[in-house]
């Protein structure tokens, strides 16, 4: 048994546990939400253009 | 730390989205990042193709062709503030089959090339083993945990994707730097010999068409930039910014690892090495550039595969968001905004590929699919010229001489089909064949599930004429 072989080993068992760990975190997501809620982004949806929006509402608003 | 309290409490809100958060820098480390492998390895075999000169000429041309797109991607990515890329473009100018097939395109293109890199992992590693006195090093551990890491990276969100990828792209790039001090790359005939450069052309003019097809290598995959549209904080400035100073980046590290492996090792053993850059390093005779080098080899390769699964995954999602795929593959991650499902699900993809061990196949349905990329954008640049013509929308960009860029990278792609055609004929028209079924699928069985309305949300005026 040398380094290279033990690396290898290593990898085997840091891969399994990775790919324990996305598969746990997807399916807890996937119950803890709603699906519409997963599916609801949309293309260019901006942010910040929306906060930029909100602030020069509240601008007027106190005017 | 706190970007993930942000999406957190972004995940709170009615709609979720994908989270703002990259600059110019993580959009340069993006491009740069996939690419830069192609300088390890790879580009070589156009050396083999059309001698040394022969590659040098390839090399230009061909950057030519990346210029090209890099320009026409900045343009049109500027004024689309949407992940899905080119396809995300042929779906606003060209049409739905168009942009059907572009999204295959790159999402083959890509998830190819992971594959690839992940190979280079693997062999990478037998390398080192061999170099030490152990042979027969089994590469298939190595190859799932690179592709297993920076899935488990990618999913966890996007900032620290690509910042992991800056930092390990910033020292593969100095990595060259340190071979050319080290060879003392500016006196003549020291370590790099100016012999070996100039050399004749081996197979003549055709031989030099022939190498186009590899030094591809030295840029594939500097137009993935477009895939951060829908998450970097101004898209306008941040694409076109990241994307041309990576180009630059590119033509400058392709010149010099260029000249560095054809000055230090003869070109016909060059041609056909599977690490060059490595080999290269072995030639000078210094064990810390040797060793440099190998972290320059393995970061390089680590980068592209990072970048690689952050932008196939991008693709695959806004397809699904489109219903182009299930919906069900347009999910995004509450808490770490991310295409979730999508890069989880490209993963045992990667991974069999991975699995083939057939580089030179793999490297080739991922080049051919990303040919297929360009030869779409010229086209694509001229529709949305004519529809949104220059002050009828707000660009970051303007890419100037328009169309002779668009000419050109039409003409340099019918000329890499030619020479690929040369020397992976079979391929390239099992790869068409593909593509055209693919369609036909898209055509009868699979646009009806498509809602013509939902997929054009942005806030773009109408094109001319409608």
């Amino acid at each position: 048994m040398n380094i290279f072989n033990l690396l290898g080993y290593a990898c085997w068992v840091g891969s399994a546990f990775l790919v324990l760990w996305l598969l746990v975190d997807f399916f807890k997501t996937n119950s803890q939400f709603e699906e519409d809620f997963l599916l609801s982004s949309r293309e260019g949806h901006d942010e910040i253009t929306d906060q930029e929006k909100s602030f020069a509402a509240d601008r007027e608003n106190k005017k | 730390m706190e970007n993930e309290k942000e999406a957190e409490a972004k995940g709170k809100e009615d709609r979720i989205s994908l989270l703002k958060v990259l600059g110019p820098a993580h959009v340069w480390a993006l491009g740069v990042g996939i690419v830069l492998v192609g300088e390890y390895m790879g580009y070589n075999f156009s050396i083999g193709k059309g001698g040394a000169l022969g590659s040098i000429i390839a090399c230009w041309f061909i950057g030519l062709l990346y210029t090209c797109v890099a320009m026409i991607d900045s343009e049109v990515t500027s004024t689309v503030a949407a992940a899905g890329g080119q396809y995300s473009q042929a779906k606003h100018i060209i049409g739905p089959l168009m942009a059907f097939n572009v999204g295959l395109y790159l999402v083959f293109a890509y998830t190819m090339l992971e594959a690839a890199d992940a190979l280079v992992v693997g062999d990478l590693m037998v390398e080192a083993a061999r170099d030490f006195g152990v042979a027969n090093l089994d590469p298939k551990p190595f190859v799932v945990f690179t592709i297993a890491l920076l899935a488990w990276l990618n999913y966890r969100g996007v900032f620290m994707t690509l910042t992991v990828n800056f930092i390990i792209t910033a020292i593969a790039f100095i990595a060259i730097f340190v071979l050319f001090f080290a060879a003392r790359g500016w006196a003549p005939d020291v370590s790099v010999h100016q012999a070996g450069l100039l050399t004749k052309l081996p197979y003549g003019w055709l031989g030099v068409i022939a190498a186009f097809q590899f030094a591809i290598w030295y840029y594939l995959g500097i137009e993935g930039t477009c895939q951060a549209a829908e998450e970097v904080r101004s898209v306008a400035r941040s694409l076109p910014l990241g994307t041309m100073t990576g180009m630059m980046t590119l033509l400058i590290a392709a010149t010099m690892t260029w000249y560095l492996t054809a000055g230090l090792v003869p070109w016909e053993y060059l041609g056909v090495s599977f690490i060059p850059q490595y080999d290269a390093a072995r030639a000078l005779g210094n064990p810390f550039v040797t060793m440099v080098m190998f972290i320059g080899t393995l970061f390089s390769a680590v980068a592209s595969a990072n970048g690689t699964i952050n932008d196939a995954a991008r693709a695959w999602f806004s397809m699904g968001r489109d219903r182009y795929l299930p919906k069900w593959f347009g999910a995004v991650h509450p808490r770490y905004r991310t295409p979730y499902r999508s890069i989880l699900f490209l993963v045992p993809v990667a991974i069999s590929f991975g699995f083939t061990g057939l580089l030179d196949q793999v490297i080739t349905f991922s080049i051919l699919s990303g040919l297929l990329g360009y030869t779409f954008m010229p086209i694509n640049m001229f529709k949305f010229r004519r529809q949104w013509p220059l002050g009828s929308i707000r660009r970051g960009y303007v890419h100037p001489f328009h169309p002779f860029p668009a000419v050109t990278l039409f003409a340099l792609c019918c000329v890499t089909y030619f020479a690929t055609y040369l020397g992976y004929g079979a391929q390239l028209l099992a790869m068409m064949t593909f593509y055209i079924a693919a369609s036909i699928w898209f055509h009868f069985f699979r646009y009806k599930y498509v809602r013509r309305g939902d997929q054009f949300q942005m806030n773009w005026p109408r094109p001319k004429g409608y």
